[in-house]
Order: C-alpha cells, then sequence, then structure tokens
C-alpha cells in the first residue's frame, strides 16, 4: 500500500472537515412546542366510556364503521384504517385494582418520529399550532412512519389500492374553522379537554397538587415522553398498563440522527470523500492505463477495464 | 263532496285492485279505480291509512293477482300522506289530521310521503332492547331463555334496524309494550314497502347506522399468526440453499483431492463440443465490415 | 483434509474475462429459475391488482416484510462485494484484484436492480416517486429518503456503466460493422471512468449506513443487542465483507461448474480483505454492546442472546480459520467458511428488522405464500440474468490462454459468426501457466 503526501493530505482535508462539522452542530436540545400549540388534556378517572368520542371522530373524519370484527356495530378492536380515536378498556389481571378507559389517537409528538422518517414530507407538522398532518400527493406509501412512530398511531388501508395513512389529524378542518376537535367538543364528562398545550399543562399540574395521590407517579404523561407531546395524559392506573410506552425524555428522533446530520450537512461528507476517490482513482488510473497498454501490445488483445 | 270541495281530507284504507279494469273490487256498480278518483278529484288531502293503502300491503305481495296499488302508485299530483303500518298507529292519523285543520297544510313528509314526526327513526335507534343488543344479548331461538329475559330479538328476525317508525316510543292505544317488540315477537318492518311481506319473517335485518357496542377492545390487541405452510415454503427454500451448498462443497472436496492426486494437464485443446450446444439466436452471417 | 502437498498444481493466474463457452444455455436449472421468475414477476402483477393486504402477510403492527428486510436490507449487502474489492484494488493497489471485479459488478448489479424492485414492488403509492424529483418535498434526514435516492443512482448510474465494458467489448469482436463507434467510445470511457467509479465508492457509503440509519429511528423496539447508535457503520461495514465472502463463494461456484481453474493468489487476497473486514467488525460489535452496558443481555435473553452468538459465531468462527492457510488452500473449507461468513452477516443485517424487532403491540407476521414466491421470484431473475451474461459476455477471469480456446472454438462451431480484432495474436501467444 503505497500513499502519496498528497493523497495523505487530501485525507487529512476531509477530515479535519468532517471533524469541524461534527463540532459546530448544535448541542444537545430539547424540542420546543410550536408558539400557538394546541393540546389535548385527556384525564382517564374522569372518562366514562361512552364512545361519543369514538362516533364523532368517525363522523367528523368521514370514516366509515369499522364492522369487521363483530358485524353489527361499529368495533374496532385497535386504531385502524377506520378508526383515528379509540377507547379501550385496561383490565387488571387478576380482577383486583382499579379499572381504566384509555383514550389512544395521535400523540402529535413536539419531535415526530413519523415526520423524521417521512423522506418526502408527506407527514408534517404544522409550524403554528404542530398538527401533524398526512398529503396524499407526497406519500409514496413506504410505510416507515408506522415502523418509526413508538405509539404505532399511523395506520395504513392494506385492502385499498389507493391505500392512504390514516391518523389522527387534530379535526384540523374543524381547526381551521375556530372549532375544537370532534372528541373534546362532544365528551359529556370532560374527561378530554382541548386547549392551548401549555394551559393544558398547567391544567394537569394543578389537578395532581389538588389531589395528591390520585394520579399514577404524579406527572403527566407526555410532558417529557419522547421529548414531549402535545396530547397528555393522566390516569390512576400505571401508563404502561394502558399501552402507553415509557419513553425517556431525550430519545427523540433529533437525538437518534444526531449523528447521521452531522454527517450530512449539506453533503459536505459525502462529497468531500467522493473528491478524495476522485483524486486517489485518477492517479492509479493513470497507473493501470499503462499497464493495459502494454498488456495490449505484448497480447493483441483489447484490455479489459 | 261538492259543498265541501277542496276542504274535506279523503282518508282511504285498503289497496285498490287494478288488473281486468278494476273488476275485484265494485261498489256500487262502479270499480275502486273509478271511486277513488272521483272522491279524490276535490280532496283538500288524501290520507293513505296502512299499509295496503299506502302501497298496496298484503294483496300486493308475491304475484301481486289483482294489481293491488297504493293510492300513491293511482293519484298524482294530489297531496297524499301515508301512514303505513299493520295496523297503523291511530295517533299518527290523529296527528295528521289535526295539524292539516289547525294550519291548512300537511305535516312534513319523507321520500316515501310519510310524516316525518313518526316516521323518521329507525325502531332500532329507540328500541327499549338496545342495550341488550349493544351487549350483545340475543334470543337465539324462541322460548329459549335469553327470549323470556327479553333479550334482543335481532337474531330472529328483528327488522327494527331497517324499519322507520315510531312504534317504541308511541305505544298503541296508551299501552306500554302493546307492540311486536314489546311482547317478544320481532318486528316484521310493516311501515316499509321493501320489508314487510316481501323479506321474510325470520331473516336477519341488515344494520346502517352502526355504533359502538357496550364492549372494549383490550389494550393490547397484538395479532398474527403463523401461516403454517409459508413457513414451510420458506424452510424448504432455505433448507435446499444449505443443501445445494452442501453438495457445492463436498464436490469442491473430492474434485482438489481428485486434482491433487493427478494434477490435470493444462488444456491444449479446446473443450469438446457439446451436442447439446445450440446457439441461443442464429445469428446471421456478418457481412463484411473488417 | 487435504494433506497433499498441492505445489506440484500448476499455478493458475486469472487474466482475463472470458465468456463460458462450450456449455447451453438452456440447462434444467436454468428453466426451473426462469420458471420461478416468471412466476415472481406474475405475482408481482396480483400484488399491483389486488394490493399489499391481499398479497402480503404485513399489518398495521408489523408494516414491514420480507420485501424490505430480506431483498433489500439483507440480499443487497451481498451485492455489495463491487466496493470493498473496487476499493482495494484501486486505492490500495491490489492490482491483481482487477480480475474480480467484472464478476462483482455484475453481481452487484443484478442484485441492485431487484433490490430496486422488489423496493417498487413494496411500495404502496408508486405514482407518487416521483416525488424523488421535487426538491422542495425532500426530508434529506430521513434515512428512507438516503436509500431511495442512493439505491437507484448506484444502480442505474456508477453500476450500469461500470458493466458497460463487458458488452462493448462484445460488440468489438463480434460485430465488426459497429466497432469503429466502439473504439470512439473507449476515451470517453477512460476520461470519465475516475469519476464514475468514484461515485460508485461513495454511494453505497451513504445507502448501505442508511439501511442500517432505518432502525435507529425505531428506538427501543429494536433488541438492545441491535440498537446501537453505530447501526450504520456497523451495517456497512458487514455489507462490505458479505460482499467480499459472496463474491468469493460465487467464484469458486461457476469455476466448479464449469470447470474453470482457480486462482489461488486472488482467493487469498480476497480472503484477507474479509479477514481485515470482519476481525475489527466482531471486536467494534462487541465493545458496542460492552460500552453501552448490555453485557448481560448477550446471555440471559433466550433465543435472542441465541441469534445473537449465531451471528458473532457464524462469522467469527469461519474467519478465524481462513487465517490459516492450510483452511484457506482447501477449496472445500474455503468455500463452506464463505458460505458460513454470509449466512452469519445475512443473519445480522435481516435480524434487527425481524427476530429482534418487537412492536410494543406484539404483532405477529410471517410472510405469506406469494410473498415468499414473489422474493424467490426476484432471486432467481438474478441468478437467470447472470447464467446468461457469463455465457455471452467476458466477466469470468480466467487464463488468457481461454479467450484463445474461445476463438477457435467459433471458429469451429458457428464459421459463420465472423470474430475479429486480434492482431499479431500468434507472435504473443503466451504459455498457459505463465
Amino acid at each position: 500500500m503505497s500513499l502519496t503526501r498528497r493523497q495523505l493530505l487530501q485525507i487529512g482535508v476531509v477530515g479535519g472537515a468532517s471533524a469541524a462539522l461534527g463540532c459546530t452542530a448544535s448541542a444537545e436540545e430539547r424540542p420546543s412546542a410550536p408558539h400557538d400549540a394546541v393540546g389535548m388534556l385527556y384525564d382517564a378517572t374522569k372518562c366514562i366510556g361512552c364512545k361519543s368520542c369514538v362516533v364523532a371522530c368517525a363522523s367528523a373524519n368521514g370514516l366509515s364503521p369499522d364492522t369487521r370484527v363483530d358485524p353489527l356495530h361499529q368495533s374496532p378492536n385497535d386504531l385502524n384504517s377506520f378508526t383515528k380515536n379509540i377507547i379501550k378498556l385496561y383490565t387488571p389481571p387478576d380482577g383486583e385494582g382499579p379499572y381504566s378507559f384509555v383514550k389512544r389517537q395521535c400523540m402529535h409528538c413536539l419531535d415526530p418520529f413519523c415526520v423524521a422518517a417521512c423522506p418526502f414530507h408527506a407527514l408534517a407538522k404544522n409550524p403554528v399550532n404542530g398538527v401533524v398532518g398526512w398529503e396524499a400527493e407526497k406519500c409514496i406509501g413506504c410505510r416507515y412512519c408506522q415502523v418509526a412512530c413508538p405509539y404505532e398511531i399511523p395506520k395504513f388501508e392494506w385492502e385499498s389500492l389507493n391505500a392512504k395513512i390514516v391518523k389522527c389529524e387534530f379535526c384540523r378542518d374543524r381547526l381551521a374553522k375556530d372549532q375544537e376537535p370532534a372528541c373534546t367538543f362532544v365528551c359529556p364528562t370532560k374527561a378530554v379537554i382541548f386547549g392551548r398545550r401549555d394551559v393544558l399543562l398547567r391544567d394537569a399540574k394543578k389537578r395532581i397538587s389538588d389531589h395528591p395521590g390520585k394520579y399514577y407517579d404524579g406527572r403527566v404523561y407526555g410532558e417529557k415522553e419522547a421529548g414531549g407531546t402535545q396530547v397528555l395524559y393522566l390516569s390512576a392506573v400505571g401508563f404502561d398498563k394502558l399501552g402507553l410506552p415509557s419513553l425517556p425524555a431525550d430519545e427523540h428522533p433529533s437525538q437518534f440522527l444526531k449523528w447521521s446530520e452531522r454527517m450530512q450537512k449539506y453533503f459536505l461528507l459525502p462529497i468531500g470523500i467522493y473528491g478524495v476517490i476522485v483524486g486517489f482513482l485518477k492517479q492509479n488510473f493513470r497507473d493501470h492505463e499503462s499497464e493495459m497498454d502494454e498488456e495490449q501490445k505484448k497480447t493483441g488483445l483489447i484490455p479489459q477495464l | 263532496m261538492a259543498k265541501y270541495a277542496g276542504k274535506y281530507i279523503l282518508v282511504c284504507e285498503g289497496s285498490i285492485p287494478t288488473k281486468e279494469a278494476g273488476i275485484y273490487f265494485k261498489l256500487a256498480g262502479k270499480p275502486g279505480t273509478q271511486l277513488l278518483e272521483e272522491a279524490a278529484a276535490k280532496a283538500g288531502a288524501i290520507v293513505a291509512i296502512g299499509s295496503c293503502a299506502s302501497w298496496g300491503g298484503v294483496p300486493s305481495s308475491g304475484d301481486n293477482p289483482t294489481g293491488a296499488s297504493g293510492v300513491s302508485d293511482l293519484i298524482k299530483g294530489a297531496p297524499i300522506v301515508n301512514l303505513p303500518g299493520c295496523p297503523p298507529n291511530p295517533y299518527n292519523l290523529m296527528g295528521t289530521v289535526l295539524e292539516f285543520v289547525r294550519t291548512g297544510s300537511l305535516p312534513e313528509l319523507d321520500n316515501n310521503l310519510r310524516p316525518k314526526f313518526a316516521y323518521d327513526r329507525l325502531i332500532h335507534e329507540q328500541c327499549p332492547r338496545r342495550a341488550h343488543f349493544d351487549n350483545g344479548r340475543f334470543a337465539q331461538v324462541f322460548g329459549d331463555d335469553g327470549h323470556r329475559h327479553g333479550w334482543c330479538l335481532y337474531k330472529l328476525g328483528c327488522k327494527g334496524p331497517d324499519t322507520h317508525a315510531a312504534c317504541s316510543t308511541r305505544h298503541f292505544n296508551e299501552m306500554p309494550d302493546v307492540w311486536p317488540i314489546g311482547i317478544g315477537a320481532p318486528c316484521v318492518g310493516c311501515t316499509e314497502k321493501e320489508i314487510a311481506f316481501k323479506v321474510p319473517m325470520f331473516q336477519q335485518a341488515s344494520v346502517h347506522n352502526f355504533t359502538p357496542p357496550a364492549t372494549y377492545p383490550p389494550i393490547a390487541t397484538g395479532a398474527g399468526q403463523p401461516a403454517h405452510i409459508a413457513t414451510g415454503l420458506a424452510g424448504l427454500i432455505v433448507g435446499s440453499a444449505i443443501g445445494a451448498a452442501w453438495t457445492a462443497a463436498q464436490r469442491f472436496q473430492s474434485s482438489q483431492e481428485g486434482a491433487t492426486a493427478n494434477p490435470p494437464e493444462p488444456p491444449k485443446t479446446m473443450p469438446p463440443m457439446s451436442s447439446a450446444e445450440k446457439p441461443a439466436k442464429k445469428t446471421p452471417p456478418t457481412q463484411g465490415g473488417r | 483434509m487435504s494433506t497433499h502437498n498441492q505445489s506440484d498444481l500448476a499455478v493458475v493466474r486469472w487474466q482475463r474475462g472470458v465468456p463460458v463457452f462450450g456449455v447451453p444455455i438452456l440447462t434444467r436449472n436454468f428453466i426451473f429459475l426462469a420458471v420461478l421468475s416468471i412466476i415472481g414477476f406474475s405475482l408481482v402483477l396480483y400484488r399491483q391488482i389486488f394490493g399489499l393486504g391481499a398479497a402480503t402477510g404485513l399489518s398495521d403492527g408489523y408494516p414491514w416484510g420480507i420485501w424490505k428486510t430480506f431483498n433489500v436490507m439483507t440480499l443487497t449487502a451481498l451485492g455489495s462485494g463491487s466496493f470493498p474489492i473496487g476499493i482495494a484494488a484501486w486505492i490500495f493497489h491490489k492490482r491483481r484484484l482487477h480480475a474480480v471485479m467484472r464478476t462483482t459488478l455484475l453481481i452487484s448489479f443484478l442484485i441492485y436492480l431487484m433490490g430496486l424492485i422488489a423496493l417498487g414492488a413494496d411500495v404502496a403509492r408508486p405514482w407518487n416517486v416521483w416525488n424523488l424529483f421535487s426538491p422542495w418535498r425532500w426530508n434529506p434526514m430521513s434515512p428512507m429518503w438516503e436509500v431511495l435516492w442512493c439505491m437507484p443512482v448506484y444502480c442505474l448510474i456508477p453500476l450500469f456503466l461500470e458493466n458497460t465494458p463487458p458488452i462493448l467489448e462484445q460488440l468489438y469482436y463480434f460485430f465488426p460493422p459497429i466497432r469503429g463507434m466502439v473504439v470512439w467510445t473507449i476515451p470517453i470511457i477512460r476520461v470519465t471512468y475516475p469519476y464514475v467509479v468514484a461515485l460508485a465508492y461513495t454511494l453505497p457509503m451513504m445507502h448501505q449506513s442508511a439501511l442500517g440509519g432505518l432502525m435507529l429511528l425505531v428506538g427501543n423496539q429494536v433488541f438492545p443487542l441491535w440498537q446501537t447508535p453505530l447501526l450504520p457503520l456497523l451495517y456497512l461495514w458487514a455489507a462490505a465483507f458479505i460482499g467480499v465472502a459472496t463474491t468469493v463463494g460465487a467464484m469458486m461456484l461457476c469455476c466448479l461448474a464449469w470447470k474453470r481453474p482457480l486462482d489461488q493468489s486472488i482467493l487469498d487476497e480476497l480472503v484477507q480483505l474479509i479477514v481485515y473486514l470482519v476481525l475489527p467488525w466482531v471486536a467494534v460489535r462487541l465493545l458496542d454492546i460492552l460500552l453501552r452496558g448490555k453485557f448481560l443481555l448477550m446471555f440471559n435473553s433466550g433465543f435472542r442472546s441465541f441469534l445473537f452468538w449465531d451471528e458473532v459465531q457464524l462469522v467469527l468462527i469461519p474467519t478465524l480459520f481462513l487465517m490459516k492457510k492450510k483452511y484457506r488452500e482447501s477449496q472445500y473449507h474455503l468455500f463452506i467458511c464463505c458460505v458460513l461468513i454470509v449466512l452469519g452477516g445475512m443473519a445480522y443485517r435481516f435480524d434487527p428488522t425481524t427476530f429482534a424487532y418487537r412492536p410494543w403491540s406484539l404483532t405477529y407476521y410471517t410472510p405469506s405464500v406469494i410473498e415468499i414466491l414473489i422474493s424467490l421470484g426476484f432471486i432467481s431473475t438474478c441468478i437467470v440474468l447472470f447464467l446468461l451474461a457469463v455465457k455471452r459476455l467476458p466477466i469470468l477471469p480466467a487464463p488468457v490462454q481461454q479467450w484463445y480456446d474461445l476463438e477457435e472454438y467459433y471458429k469451429r462451431i458457428y464459421p459463420y459468426v465472423q470474430m475479429s480484432g486480434y492482431d499479431n495474436k500468434d507472435q504473443h501467444r503466451p504459455s498457459y501457466a505463465d
């Protein structure tokens, strides 16, 4: 292996440049909520499981009822391509201890996994109110959002030829008309309420301090999980029992992709590597060419590249 | 009739046979069709009471041998109210007539000319047995335990989910539970032209407005089952690939041992012509072009 | 096993790509594979008509099936041989490795082409793929974007161009009318070659690491033995040694099938490359797990511990064997070791998306029969095209002697096919063993 001084110099320049890039990249930071971030606060202790939110969601979003499990009822067994919002029931395995309902829909993360995953911004976070919405004409159907989402929210129309991603979009049509989402609008016990995220967070913390010991762990789910979400949960039973995964506050996409982001800032590193390889090759190719020409003289056969 | 032309209400009961120039029903020597036309010509409003007068009812079912028709099939351009039902609820007639008397106009009607105040909702939506439906408690056969406990009659052929009528909220003659479902008989859909006397009594109806049941899905709903054929196929493919690799390895061993025992002469001539060898495509002789 | 002294064997040198001649194209195996690929492509049509739900076993809880996890994420590693071998040949001056470049480039091109088609079959809204040309919609930070861009570009520009010289050469020898045109392209190729080849080494670095980067976003749903910030690096690295081992295995199989001599010196260099790549890879992988404090998981997580050790040992033990000259020079051992390394590497590339991936909803996934047949069809197509190519194009390396044999063979069998392009061949015919 013989590297010339010029080649070593090239390597040094590119290495230094990439190291510099890595260092200049911004330090660790928490994702911040958009200025007018809307939010939802769901208090599982207030929910009576009436499912009016499920019905209202389906009719507000024009979803046909899911009757695949039970042909007589709108009875989805989970969020799916017919269901953007669902009420589930936690039953303690031994039959003792508290039961709890839980309402599941998109969490509208502050740093959404699906948005980081989507190659063409088909899933994008509204910069003003922070709603994560989907746009048909950008989606290529790679389903990376489904793989990436830790809450397993985006659902896919598997049976359709013009398959779409189905997920709660915070009733963005209603928001545009200054109406609140259908589910919070119809909730009879105000178990789920709509408002600005910061206001709701204050409200949730006040409920916890007003009723010490009532809420699990004395914390709001969604305040810090995976960098924070715009949908907040209060519950008397453990969040993991309600199917809400425990996600550390610093495990969010910009953290996961920190290094690849630095590596690829403005594609400087790939372009640099390309330049170095071209440099090497041009020189070595000349040697190779002369060798090939010699061979041609010897054998009379045209050289093979 | 002449005196109150345009003011009286014609209440018509029973279907009108139209075949053979209406000879199946004659009154005072005139066929029913003619009588209806005469009476309807000057009526302020026409009320067809009962399923027969509304669309033909029982006589019109099957082959309809007499050509039985409802009032609205024969009279066009007149204000007609249908009050189907077998029997129809008398309150519906009273309400219609009172509204006409008081305001001079007919109540709001639906597509089948039925007054909306009585026919705008499905039996199913207001059914006293709805909770059993939502909880999945169904009477399976007549007289079983569920039937005795007053469970939902859907599986016995109740047409409640298909039938627009007020039976479940406006009791007949003000006596509670005096209606089919109240006494444990499935609804036959007597107010619906497409159902009553056409769809078999015990055939299950189709549900139109799906609502959530009273049950809840569990938190974790992991799904999917191993597909045995596919697993077998995958195993077969992987197995045959590994088998092929193993066979190749054995052949390497034998060829190398053979080669080591008798090192091959470097081939001086070309390989023998294989009889199987055929040019993939008959290339025409290339012309010139040196 | 083989304890014979091998010095009495004639030393064989691979000097030149020569088409495989004297064997029929339409063999039984070829027809079998062609039927499999036709079945596969008809089923792709079925999937396009009836949708993903009808054709696959995928579900919302498990949205990626074997087309992505096996055909794209695993098999493209087999096709990555041209990248490390090329770098070794061009940048580290391993001149002898140029002899196998054509073979490994062909393998790369075919596997990537089939990977692309698999990706196309898997994508559910293919009409929106044109967004690739709408820069205002790009999200370059998404690993998927990188895969979607780099893979087609890599396959259709550098790999395709690198595979044109054998075709041009064939035209040069067998179609004298356009010989002038072919000669005219040679200077163009020579000027542009370094730029194209450099692209061929930059792009795999990007997308092979991006394939690993795909699973970074999945976070804890990938088992911690596999989930690491180094995943992109390890994926790229694994692709490199799997690709080399695949090349060795494929060369050996071809030489066995068509009774061609093996050039032990080149195989030795390739094996050395494998050793240099595998040992640090294993070390980095184990160190990474140690440093992340997941040491105990290597032993106490049941099936996943087994999978982990299975991967590491399948890769490591054959490599240790190959470090010994005795085993390296026994074709039997060399072949088995290469197959095992490829299997181990494939397992590593396959597991993070399948066995080591546990969605929160605990959904199971088994591919449907249609899915498997389509996947098999893509693989068969690869082999079919490879067989066609090596029998018609000067791809597989051989001693230069075989080129003259080829010429005489053609003169005898197809006298009407005019071969041309030999100047002074009689004076310069080298000896077989050189």
